[in-house]
């Protein structure tokens, strides 16, 4: 009998434990005020332009000479929707030379930009080995994703057909975009699509993470409706 | 405790209510067992039956329920002492001081309580045992009971699996709470790791499978920095600026240099063994220290024990008799032989050397404040160097000629981020820039090695930014001085020079790791076709190294060296028609070779790192493997062992393993000469790479 009162003393004691862990935790993220974070990284082979988006998009500059890129990254604060965000993007290395830095990266990585050039098949075939290697390290087929073709202001060289370009994003189940880091065409509109797919795809998370909570302690239950 | 810190019950509010909760409730809970004790006897003098034992076997699982939370309990106070080295960055030291001795006091107690707790609880595990045992003698009489005992063994293990999941529950939402406290989340995560750790030692059958890596070794497991050789030491927590010291013992020398110097306990007061230990312990998990961490017989204990842990001399085995010998030289000849034997040291050993005896010399040099002389410092550290006295005196007494080089600068360590008004010239940039960088890569190894945590991945994507950030300063400072381009990008790749000596240490310790292990013969005859090709080349001054391993390194390390040669005897031909020609009026040759030398430095450099970080991730790949062997040997072992030894009898067994054999040894040389061909074209690319960026630069400017 006592043995019984005493556990479920406990049980109530444990429950009371995850309330003020939730309180507390809620607690300790207001006064920060942090905006949320989305982390989103540009993946693609050397010379197809990531960099050119990165700063053509943070500082709205577009750089002539080209620089192969080890690792950057940059954060910058952005209105997504009427809610302030903060963006940090992840400029990787073309090269697969720094391929096992970037893994460390791909990992915690929210979202992904899979660039290549329009005029260069090469990068397009590439872009399937990317994708690849995101899914490997992330473990998600539906992992926030945009293929983007850029250069598109070089339509006169273009050497990867439009139908094809589709055609890869379809199988994959991802937007296609193509834009211009030179006169910042659509350059935008990739960063802040990704964003909203990695905010809609972390409301989704929240959701199931706290029913998978919920399963885990199903027993304790009873009492969580506190929460 | 609740009233002496107030503050953290204000930060977590949960932390000590939760703490007292439990106690309440442990105790609650006792005396529900308290309770059950007599009913049970109860039920054993009547003699009842098979029902009874039924409930029996409920409290027993009951018991077992408990237990997590007396898990949870005795972390509870280590937990809180964590937490507390990082709350009070601000209070004033004695305060904080007297409040931990007093709480250290009272964790004692509740530590004692707990345990004592728990033997109770053992031991009415056991008594609850023994009725059952004498329950069962009764049945004896009426029953079969082989047979029961048997299901009530299984039952019993049942119980007792249960309580390790229940176990492992508790511990996954300890850590989901653990994630509200962001700052010592990983501390405390590692804690943790420490306790499953020892849970796997006791219970390997049920935890090991799919629990991850990092659960089971912590970052100060798995990569000590005591007791490992200097080098690894230097590589796992190291200043970031150019001096090449390990972090502990840079931290030890500036906390004496501002605060020992006038100290009369200077080298000569024991320390606070807890105190050291505490300190000892944030080193080793790569934690921040604070001001409140450290004094000054602590410092003295920390560098000494630092020194006294490494397994070679700090002078090196070979040139430790050197040196001695060296002592009883007449004086014009001594210091030269001194000098050169200093030369020879490696660069992480000579930068250890330098920074002691610069130090110990300024130590001296107070001695009318401090009173401690030479004597006292061989006294204290004599041990721990291995140095005779006379040696000792003769570094402490010359250290300013034999170390002219090396001047004692308290340690900035890279910034968390980039305030406003960092200066804008373009050497400040680029030292903070390099600072960052080897910050950076010490990340990236960190996270090869298998340590991977949302606060890394947070540190990393944080470095990352600041690089890019000072880069692109950087280049917007050197935009804006054009003309001195040039001169100032040596400035940025200065200290590269210096690496040299460490790369091409290790270098020589993972190639010939690599590589003893395999028939040196047979990689000889496919890889110096290709090698010449490039030896032609650069009609390299070294004559190769007869065998293997020496060779490999001597291509790899040396071969800035064996450009400079080339290029300043006999300009080779490949490149002089390229490039000389369209330039001459800009650039001298000189600067051209300068030029050309950086880049190449630059670029070995990104090889040697990315390469030390897949050595690295191997290294531990091979630690975990070797665990996961031992825990499997250790759960089955009986079994495997026997049947292996049926498997080597038969002789079809011994026809597969010998065909076997001689595919491995096959596959093993193709493996060679691929890790050769590799190498070459590694080589070849970083020479094209070159090529490029040096037409790049000459088309530029």
């Amino acid at each position: 009998m006592f043995s019984a009162i005493a556990y479920r003393l406990s049980t109530t004691f444990l429950e009371e434990q995850q309330v003020c862990g939730a309180s507390s935790s809620a607690m300790s993220k207001k006064p920060a005020a942090q905006p949320t974070l989305h982390k989103v990284i540009m993946v693609g082979s050397g010379g197809v332009g990531k960099s050119a988006l990165t700063l053509q998009f943070m500082y709205d500059e577009f750089v002539e000479d080209y620089e192969p890129t080890k690792a950057d990254s940059y954060r910058k604060k952005v209105v997504l929707d009427g809610e302030e965000v903060q963006i940090d993007i992840l400029d990787t290395a073309g090269q697969e030379d720094y391929a096992a830095i970037r893994d460390n990266y791909f990992r915690s990585g929210e979202g992904f930009l899979c660039v290549f050039s329009i005029t260069e098949p090469e990068s397009f075939d590439a872009t399937q080995e990317f994708r690849e290697q995101i899914l490997r390290v992330k473990n998600d087929e539906s992992i926030p994703f945009l293929l983007v073709g850029n250069k598109s202001d070089l339509g006169d060289k273009r050497r990867v057909p439009l139908d094809a370009c589709r055609e890869r994003a379809q199988a994959w189940q991802v937007p296609y975009v193509e834009t211009s880091a030179k006169t910042r065409d659509n350059v935008d509109k990739v960063f802040f699509d990704l964003m909203r797919e990695i905010r809609s795809r972390k409301s989704d998370d929240s959701r199931t993470a706290n029913g998978n909570v919920r399963d885990k302690v199903k027993r304790r239950k009873i009492k969580c409706a506190i929460l | 405790m609740d009233f002496e810190s107030p503050d953290v019950e204000k930060d977590f509010p949960g932390l000590y209510a939760s703490e007292s909760g439990r106690k309440s409730n442990e105790s609650d809970f006792s005396d529900g067992a308290d309770h059950e004790k007599p009913s049970k006897k109860d039920l054993l003098g009547r003699r009842k039956d098979k029902k009874e034992s039924k409930k029996d076997r409920g409290y027993a699982a009951l018991a077992g329920e408990s237990s997590p939370e007396e898990d949870t309990d005795t972390k509870s106070p280590s937990k809180s002492k964590k937490t507390k080295s990082f709350k009070f960055p601000s209070k004033s030291k004695e305060k904080r001081e007297k409040s931990r001795d007093k709480e250290k006091v009272q964790e004692d107690s509740t530590k004692h309580k707990e345990l004592n707790e728990k033997e109770k609880k053992k031991e009415k595990e056991r008594e609850k045992e023994r009725e059952k045992e004498k329950k069962e003698k009764e049945k004896r009489e009426k029953l079969k009971e082989k047979d029961k005992e048997k299901e009530e063994k299984a039952k019993f293990k049942l119980e007792s699996k249960e309580k390790l999941k229940d176990d492992k529950k508790e511990k996954t939402k300890e850590k989901d709470k653990d994630k509200v406290k962001e700052k010592d989340k990983e501390k405390v995560k590692e804690k943790e790791k420490d306790k499953k750790d020892k849970k796997l030692i006791k219970v390997p059958s049920t935890v090991t499978s799919g629990v991850p890596f990092e659960e089971i070794f912590t970052l100060g497991v798995a990569l000590p920095i005591f007791g490992v050789p200097l080098q690894q030491s230097v590589e796992r927590s190291r200043c970031h600026d150019d001096t090449g010291l390990p972090l502990v013992v840079r931290d030890s020398i500036d906390f004496l240099q501002a605060h020992g110097l006038k100290s009369t306990q200077i080298y000569r007061t024991e320390p606070d063994k807890i105190k050291l230990q505490q300190l000892r312990k944030l080193f080793t998990d790569r934690g921040p220290t604070y001001p409140y961490h450290w004094d000054v017989p602590v410092a003295c204990a920390m560098l000494k024990s630092f020194i006294s842990e490494l397994p070679d001399s700090i002078l090196t085995q070979e040139l430790h008799g050197q040196f001695e010998q060296a002592t009883a030289i007449a004086e014009p000849q001594k210091e030269a032989t001194m000098v050169s034997l200093i030369a020879k040291l490696p660069t992480c050993n000579h930068n250890l050397l330098a920074w002691l005896m610069r130090h110990f010399a300024s130590v001296v040099d107070n001695e009318q404040v401090n009173q401690a002389n030479i004597q006292s410092i061989a006294n204290a550290m004599g041990p721990a160097l291995n140095m005779s006295l006379n040696l000792l005196a003769y570094f402490i007494t010359k250290a300013e000629k034999l170390f002219p080089d090396v001047s004692l600068t308290k340690y900035v360590p890279p910034l968390l981020s980039i305030p406003a008004d960092f200066p804008e010239s373009a050497p400040e940039i680029s030292a903070e820039l390099r600072k960052q960088e080897s910050l950076l890569n010490q990340i990236h190894a960190e996270m090869h090695a298998g340590f991977i945590t949302p606060a890394r991945d947070q540190q990393l994507w944080e470095a990352q930014r600041i690089v890019t950030q000072l880069k692109r300063k950087l280049r917007s400072v050197q935009k804006s001085v054009e003309p001195n381009s040039l001169t100032q990008q040596p400035s940025v790749e200065e200290k590269l020079p210096e690496d040299e000596p460490i790369r091409k240490d290790s270098r020589t310790h993972e190639t010939i790791d690599t590589v003893s292990t395999q028939p040196q013969t047979d990689a000889e005859p496919i890889k110096t076709p290709i090698a010449d090709a490039f030896q032609d080349k650069k009609e390299s001054p070294n004559v190769p190294d007869p065998t293997f391993p020496v060779e490999f390194e001597d291509n790899f390390s040396f071969q800035p060296a064996n450009v400079k040669g080339t290029q300043e005897q006999d300009t080779p031909p490949f490149d002089q028609p390229l490039e000389q020609p369209k330039e001459k009026p800009k650039l001298t040759e000189k600067e051209l070779k300068v030029l050309r030398l950086e880049l190449e430095n630059a670029e070995y450099l990104q090889l040697k790192s990315i390469l030390q970080a897949k050595i690295n991730s191997e290294q531990f790949e091979i630690v975990k493997l070797r665990s996961h062997v031992a825990l499997k040997n250790k759960q089955e072992g009986n079994t495997q062992t026997n049947k292996e030894s049926k498997e080597i009898y038969t002789p079809e067994e011994q026809d597969l393993r010998q065909r076997l054999m001689k595919e491995n040894a096959m596959l093993e040389q193709k493996r060679l000469s691929l890790i050769n061909q590799i190498f070459q074209e590694r080589v070849a690319c970083v020479q094209l790479k070159i090529e490029l960026a040096m037409k790049e630069i000459l088309s530029k400017s």
